[in-house]
């Protein structure tokens, strides 16, 4: 960009573009204008009437944008793109789109418009764990968007990670639709240990009944067998399969002589 | 036939295609004001991906047009790690006027209207070559891969072109796969008896809360038994097997309603398929078809191939429990299992599918580039 710096007043200058970038420009930077509107900027508080800017209108709006944010996260770009909606200018969103890594089509259009209408501690939190609207796509089968804050407040409350929170909205979002309440589903009200992970349990159950059952029978059986206490054994699911994890640690030929003897035994005891 | 034209919101006819048979057909069965001529494609935009307003529209809006690319093609379940069948697929267009909730369309199709492929005789080119090829080994191809194979049947009549073809090619079997009841259009014309026409089935409660607009199970399996008393041979595809709270009264009941027409001897083989799909395809039909359907309820599982499957456990649960129904009416039903692991085979049938007796000519692949 050439600097061509002008001194200008603060109430001269639009800042309906402001979209709350994570990352603030440097003091050292002009405050850029673009047909008069702010691009930078927008947080700071200016102290005095007249500082410098620099107009950039003669390069094209998407390019400056760019060039200012190079990096701009999705929760970032919905309320940029909502702001210059607004605003009515000019703009090829196929392309701006594009160099953040997004392709423009109706369906990422839909999830720029719903993030708007997330709580706003959600939205901070999303920007923050820069969430896809793959993360988010759940949220549109909802008739309310709004059914969905209990849970979305409670991601963003514990500051969950992004994958637990992808995890948990495809849950919160599908019960919702199932007729089950916040009530239903809500954490436990003391926060200790492995509250979380227990949490997600609980849901999974909720979710998938018949399966947990069938875990659960299956767990039951399995537990029932001599197992010796050389073998720690846990019931696990890797996705469509489950089953029980053993491990046991062999010192010896002898030693695995003697475990492959128990589970000998454990092969006879074992009923379809 | 007035049913299909209403089924249309409107049709676009590419005027490359303007001089085909099917073009033709199209002109006489629609009113003018819903159909019209285009350059190049329908005046309707649409990139990327498809919201669920945009994927029901594609659903209304059919264009025919002409195809660039190769139409025969290898069965997706021709793949490391599937048990397959010699299975090959000819897509004589795209999208299904028809609106299952399992659709496994919603996964990839972005195209936002339907097609019909003008250019059948390229297809059949492309057929000749390979016969000279493999003419001497026993191949099924179907035509019902991303296209219902007869629900606009009445419409394009291409099932007549397609049995004419397959007249001389007695190691050749044609096989239709659909979910209509359509075999009117084709039930008096001469065969070599190497045409399958086969029907995805499913209990009635499935049909009616699942495969929306679709014929019912009885409409299907007269059709069924239609073609049978015309000497085409018939088979059906027990596919998805949907687990709701009454499915072992419901694939019971439809064990014994296939038994009510047919016996063993009168179809190949019976196929099942357990519910699955893509992960991508989950948000789409949610928003399609709401937690209500038994497809959205359903609990799936990322499976090592990366469909979303019932947990192995209770896939294995219902196949067995539907083929116990089967053989319970008759042992001699010939029942395999289609896009399944060799492990959910032995687990349900005790073998694998080369192994077992009745079926093993079905599983023997050839190499086809």
């Amino acid at each position: 960009m050439l600097l061509e710096l002008m001194l200008k007043t603060a109430h001269s200058i639009n800042f309906t573009l402001d979209f709350a970038p994570k990352v603030p420009s440097p003091q050292l930077f002009p405050l850029f204008t673009w047909k008069n509107y702010a691009l930078n900027h927008f947080g700071y508080k200016f102290k005095g009437d007249l500082f410098p800017t620099q107009d950039v209108s003669h390069q094209p709006l998407q390019a400056v944008i760019q060039q200012i944010y190079p990096r701009l996260s999705f929760g970032e770009l919905s309320t940029l793109f909502l702001n210059l909606k607004v605003t009515e200018l000019d703009l090829n969103f196929e392309a701006l789109f594009s160099f953040y890594q997004y392709r423009f089509d109706a369906r990422l259009e839909k999830m720029l418009m719903v993030y708007q209408e997330l709580p706003l501690d959600f939205q901070a939190w999303g920007i923050a764990h820069e969430i896809s609207p793959r993360d988010l796509a759940p949220l549109v089968s909802l008739p309310e968007i709004s059914a969905a804050n209990d849970v979305l407040k409670t991601i963003a409350h514990y500051k969950f990670s992004r994958s637990q929170a992808s995890f948990i909205l495809e849950l919160a979002v599908e019960l919702l639709l199932m007729d089950y309440t916040w009530d239903d589903m809500a954490p436990p009200a003391e926060k200790q240990g492995m509250w979380i992970e227990k949490w997600f349990l609980q849901l999974k159950d909720l979710r998938f009944p018949v399966t947990a059952q069938i875990d659960s029978t299956q767990q039951d059986l399995l537990a029932r067998l001599p197992w010796s206490k050389d073998f720690n054994t846990r019931w696990s699911r890797t996705g469509d399969k489950s089953g029980l994890e053993v491990k046991f640690l062999l010192t010896s030929k002898g030693d695995l002589e003697k475990k492959m003897q128990a589970l000998k035994r454990i092969h006879e005891s074992w009923e379809d | 036939m007035k049913n299909l034209v209403d089924k249309f919101q409107h049709v676009y006819v590419a005027r490359e295609s303007l001089s085909s048979a099917v073009a033709e057909r199209f002109f006489q069965a629609f009113p003018s004001d819903k159909i019209s001529i285009v350059e190049e494609r329908p005046p309707i935009f649409s990139k990327g991906e498809m919201t669920a307003d945009q994927y029901a529209l594609s659903k209304k809006v059919l264009f025919i047009t002409p195809f660039a690319g190769q139409f025969f093609k290898r069965c997706p379940g021709a793949k490391k790690g599937l048990a397959c069948c010699n299975y090959f697929v000819l897509n004589l267009g795209q999208q299904c006027d028809m609106d299952c909730s399992y659709c496994y369309l919603q996964s990839f199709l972005n195209t936002p209207y339907s097609v019909i492929y003008s250019n059948i005789d390229k297809a059949l080119d492309e057929l000749t070559a390979l016969y000279g090829d493999h003419g001497h080994t026993a191949v099924r191809i179907g035509t019902g891969e991303v296209v219902d194979s007869l629900s606009i049947d009445p419409l394009t009549l291409y099932s007549r072109t397609l049995i004419d073809f397959f007249k001389n090619k007695p190691n050749w079997n044609l096989e239709f796969k659909t979910k209509s009841a359509n075999v009117d259009q084709f039930i008096n014309d001469s065969h070599s008896k190497n045409v399958i026409v086969s029907w995805s089935i499913n209990p009635q409660y499935i049909v009616e809360t699942e495969e929306h607009g679709t014929a019912s199970l009885e409409a299907r399996l007269q059709a069924a038994r239609k073609c049978l008393d015309k000497g085409f041979k018939i088979a059906f595809h027990v596919d998805p097997v949907v687990w709701h709270p009454e499915w072992k009264e419901n694939y019971s009941q439809l064990a014994r309603d296939i038994a009510k027409y047919f016996k063993p001897e009168d179809l190949p083989y019976i196929s099942l398929g357990a519910l699955r799909f893509q992960p991508e395809q989950k948000d789409l039909m949610r928003e399609r078809f709401g937690m209500k359907s038994w497809i959205n309820r359903a609990e799936m599982f990322k499976s090592a191939g990366g469909k979303m499957r019932y947990d192995q456990r209770l896939r294995e649960d219902m196949f067995k429990f539907i083929m116990d129904e089967f053989k319970a009416q008759d042992p001699a039903w010939k029942i395999f299992l289609c896009m399944e692991t060799p492990e959910t085979w032995i687990n349900a049938t005790g073998t694998v599918p080369a192994k077992q007796e009745n079926i093993s000519e079905l599983f023997r692949p050839i190499a086809i580039s």
